[in-house]
């Protein structure tokens, strides 16, 4: 049986939300994907705990996303200036919006900061997300695991949705969780 | 618990929120680009929304709220070096309802702001401005 197919253009994000300027995302996105392969990048999403009336009772599918040859330009100039790994997060927070909006409808995100950290959270569903990325994909579990605790150790007592990218040349690969609140 | 009694939000401090995480977005990407200089100004301006954010959250019964953002607030302030302002919310911060861990980090992020404001302010010496290492 074939997996269900979620499609989008990464230039989408800035649409959805123009005000929180994602379009730096949406090219570190473009800047790591396209070192693997040209567009449509394809993910291949494992999830758990998640609810969406578009996923049904399927717990994996396959996200496809596209980009603009505008975009990959700004991305080449972008990786000629920035280390990999804020790419590498960078590009991860844009596929984790993504995933926010469609498949997690998290609405509106509000951003804390939280000394190195980027607190993000959902006022609305009182969730925080927590997000990460590597291009080790042996990492992919570990790193899961890991912020999963941190993020239910949230300041506010709140569930969390946790999303870690694993961009690779075997396969690129996310892993998506959400979770209900550690304490009552 | 006040989590349970908390209101709902007004849409004049959701629109302040959204204000505040536009710039503290902005900032924080510029940070992570390497643009130090271009985010630095920022770093306040995000910070000084957090100050109005704080006590309106109070205000509605989300104490714990209100408390990140005096934390997101104080962590905005020492990242644009002005560290006394910083320590000051780290210590409001402080007397909110926290959980253990996180008073255990605010505690933490407070020492290295002192720290570095009588490194600063005693011995004159220079400091990084509005560093930030990547990471979410």
């Amino acid at each position: 049986m074939s997996l269900p197919t979620m499609r989008c253009a990464i230039e989408d994000l800035e649409r959805w939300d123009p005000r929180l300027f994602l379009e730096p995302h949406a090219v570190a996105c473009v800047g790591v994907m396209s070192r693997y392969a040209g567009p449509p990048a394809t993910f291949e999403v494992a999830c758990e705990g998640v609810t969406s009336r578009w996923l049904g009772k399927a717990t994996n599918f396959r996200l496809e996303v596209s980009w603009a040859e505008q975009t990959a330009a700004k991305a080449a100039r972008l990786l000629a200036t920035m280390q990999q790994k804020p790419v590498v997060e960078l590009a991860s927070v844009a596929l984790a919006f993504v995933l926010a909006r469609r498949l997690l409808a998290l609405g509106r995100l509000d951003l804390n900061d939280y000394g190195e950290r980027a607190d993000y959270r959902s006022p609305t569903a009182e969730c925080v997300l927590e997000v990460s990325g590597t291009e080790d994909p042996s990492e992919l579990g570990r790193r899961h695991r890991e912020k999963v605790a941190q993020a239910l150790d949230n300041t506010y007592g709140w569930g969390a949705c946790v999303v870690v990218c694993a961009f690779s040349a075997k396969g690129h690969r996310i892993r998506v969780s959400r979770h209900d609140p550690a304490e009552a | 618990m006040a989590k349970a009694k908390a209101k709902p939000y007004p849409p004049s401090l959701l629109e302040l929120m959204a204000s505040k995480t536009t710039i503290l977005m902005k900032a924080r990407t510029y940070a992570a680009m390497g643009l130090t200089e271009t985010a630095q100004p920022m770093w306040g301006v995000a910070a000084s929304f957090e100050e109005r954010i704080a006590p309106l959250l109070e205000a509605l019964g989300r104490d714990r709220e209100a408390a990140a953002s005096r934390i997101s607030a104080a962590s905005c302030y020492q990242k644009g070096g002005d560290l006394g302002r910083a320590a000051n919310l780290y210590q409001a911060a402080l007397a909110g309802p926290l959980r253990p861990s996180t008073r255990r980090d605010v505690e933490a992020m407070r020492a290295t702001c002192l720290d570095e404001l009588s490194r600063t302010a005693l011995n004159g010496s220079s400091r990084r401005r509005g560093k930030m290492p990547a990471g979410t």
